[in-house]
């Protein structure tokens, strides 16, 4: 017998079980072939195993009913163990009582049959003299509480969530809209130069006020240092009062803020207002810019498509000068009062030049169509009125001081009265 | 309820055991019915006791009956053969424990399974490859017994030893070196 033999050996006798693999199964049989000592090793695996057999043999006939029989016994012990009640036994008589019928002590909570507690006069316990029962205390009918599943938590947590996402974007969305407007008023100084856009950037709202164009600050008072504006914010009342965060212009003023009530904005709390140049900004800001661009490029448009319906013809261009003339004329009524050259107009509450004569002074000093009088000697002018009364006194050789804006530009322009020409 | 009963030979294990489940007692008398003589076979040839196996096949189907809630309705064979074989090797350990109370043993600190000497005296006493089986240990013959002579399916047996196949397929392996070994141990030469 070799030893391939003896490893083989629990091959042959696992090969009965079915649990081997083909190629297992393959090289037994080619070893089988040629070695008969294996050959005789199977055959006794297969006489072991044949004595593994196990025929079926039916159980006693009573089998069943010794089953069944057990089973009811089985139910009723289960029957049973239901029916127990928890029993105390007395303290005074040692009989058992059962719970809910005791009287207990009330010091000591021995139980007693009520009539032993009567009998004995007081508790029965040693050391005990209470003479005092009490009853069992009913078990609470009120049901278990349980805590809701965790689903159900998190899906109210869900809620809570989502509601509250809901009420900030609400907050927002109001922040962002135009709820009542009010009015605020500025004062400040005004160290010169370009006075550009004015932006307000409060923390509940923005506003944009123009210095040219359309706007909706108000300029009351002017002067050539000192201002005052009004303008109109968006302020929600339901989140308290509009907190400046800061102004831009495109000029670097001092100023102080007030409320219509007429007290400091400062004295509300730290606002940090600063006059900048408008490098300063926000998105709000760059959006209330381009906002304010687009206006006057349309603006500037319109002017331009007139001017070229002017220069169409000659007869209207005489017909221009002529008006420019007529409206020169009305600026004043003295006999000598000297020539300017300028026609106006009047739009949301300011005076644009409307057209200059050819060679007049104005023209001559550097006014062009389209510009925007912001002041005449250092007086605001809003209507053409003003302008009038403005001009009126000056007479021949005088010197005017405009102020002008018109676009990416403002500045003064001096303007000496002189002759007017001959129609 | 008793429709099932009343029509044992067509129905199969699974439907007879959601009955039993619902107290019926005629399904559970006819699983009774149907797995009683193989199971006691299996139990005669496993305990070498007859009279042992007829109690231990009522304590199975006892246990069987009390645990029916926990028997998957497709496995019952192999639910029953686990229940049967384990309160066969309780049986075994118990009339162990008996015998050498008897001899005065107890007292000598136990291996689990059995002691070396009484497994060497078993394998003297066999001198036939047909006795090669019984120096086995008990676990092992159940488990040849119920693979070669009930004709259990990998599968089936897997369920019943609550592994999975592959280590079914290993243990069988294993029993099968362990038979070799024995048959190899045998004297008169058999190897």
């Amino acid at each position: 017998m070799s030893q391939a033999c003896l490893d083989l050996r629990p091959l042959l006798a696992a090969r009965p079980l079915g649990v081997l693999d083909p190629g297992e199964t393959a090289a037994l049989d080619a070893h089988l072939a040629t070695c008969a000592g294996c050959r005789t090793f199977t055959g006794h695996v297969d006489e072991a195993l044949e004595a593994s057999s196990a025929p079926a043999i039916a159980p006693a006939s009573d089998a069943w009913d010794r089953l069944a029989a057990r089973f009811a016994e089985g139910r009723a012990a289960h029957r049973v163990s239901l029916d127990l009640k928890i029993a105390v036994s007395c303290t005074f008589c040692h009989e058992t009582l059962e719970r809910k019928q005791a009287a207990f002590c009330a010091s000591c909570l021995a139980p007693h049959h009520a009539d032993c507690f009567e009998e004995h006069g007081r508790c029965s316990a040693p050391g005990c003299s209470e003479t005092r029962t009490v009853e069992p205390r009913e078990r609470s009918a009120r049901p278990v509480r349980r805590r809701p599943p965790r689903i159900v938590l998190a899906v109210a947590a869900g809620l809570i969530g989502a509601v509250g996402m809901a009420a900030v974007t609400n907050y927002r969305r109001a922040e962002r809209g135009a709820p009542p407007n009010l009015f605020w008023s500025l004062e400040g100084v005004w160290e010169g130069g370009d006075f550009g856009q004015v932006v307000v950037v409060g923390k509940t709202g923005y506003y944009n006020a123009p210095g040219t164009g359309v706007g909706r600050i108000d300029f009351e008072t002017a002067g050539k240092d000192r201002f005052r504006a009004r303008f109109m914010c968006s302020d929600n009342p339901r989140f308290g009062p509009m907190e400046l965060a800061y102004v831009a212009s495109t000029q670097t003023v001092e100023g102080t803020w007030r409320y219509d009530d007429d007290v400091p904005v400062e004295a509300k709390g730290p606002y940090g207002l600063r006059w900048t140049r408008g490098t300063q900004g926000s998105r709000l800001y760059d959006h209330t810019r381009q906002e304010y661009l687009e206006r006057f490029l349309q603006e500037r448009e319109a002017n331009q498509r007139l001017q070229e319906e002017l220069a169409r013809s000659e007869k209207e261009r005489a017909r221009l000068l002529a008006r420019i003339l007529d409206a020169d004329d009305e600026l004043g009524t003295t006999a000598d009062r000297g020539f300017l050259g300028l026609a106006f107009v009047e739009r949301n509450g300011q005076v644009f030049v409307d057209g200059v004569y050819p060679q007049s002074p104005a023209d001559t000093g550097g006014v062009k169509f389209g510009d925007r009088i912001v002041l005449i000697d250092d007086g605001w002018v809003r209507t053409i009125a003003e302008v009038r009364n403005h001009l009126k006194p000056k007479a021949r050789g005088d010197r005017v001081v405009f102020h002008l804006q018109r676009e990416r530009w403002e500045g003064d322009v001096t303007v000496t009265l002189g002759e007017r020409p001959k129609k | 309820m008793t429709l099932v009963s009343e029509t044992p030979a067509r129905i199969d294990d699974g439907t007879l055991v959601s009955a039993a489940r619902k107290d019926d007692e005629g399904a559970f008398r006819t699983l009774h019915e149907r797995h009683g003589a193989p199971l006691l076979g299996f139990l005669v040839r496993l305990l070498r006791d007859q009279a042992l196996a007829e109690d231990v096949l009522q304590e199975a189907f006892f246990r069987v009956y009390l645990n029916l809630d926990r028997c998957d309705e497709t496995r019952f064979r192999a639910f029953l053969y686990q229940t049967a074989r384990n309160a066969a090797l309780d049986a075994i350990r118990m009339r162990r424990k008996a015998e050498k109370i008897a001899e005065g043993k107890s007292r000598e600190p136990l291996a689990e399974h059995e002691g070396a000497l009484e497994s060497l005296a078993r394998k003297e006493q066999a001198t036939r490859a047909s006795e090669a089986l019984d120096t086995l240990a008990p676990e092992t013959r159940a488990l040849l017994i119920q693979r070669h002579a009930v004709g259990m399916t990998l599968e089936e047996l897997a369920d019943s030893w609550s592994v999975n196949e592959r280590t079914i397929r290993t243990r069988l392996r294993a029993a099968a070196s362990e038979l070799a070994a024995a048959l190899a141990a045998l004297p008169g030469g058999l190897s």
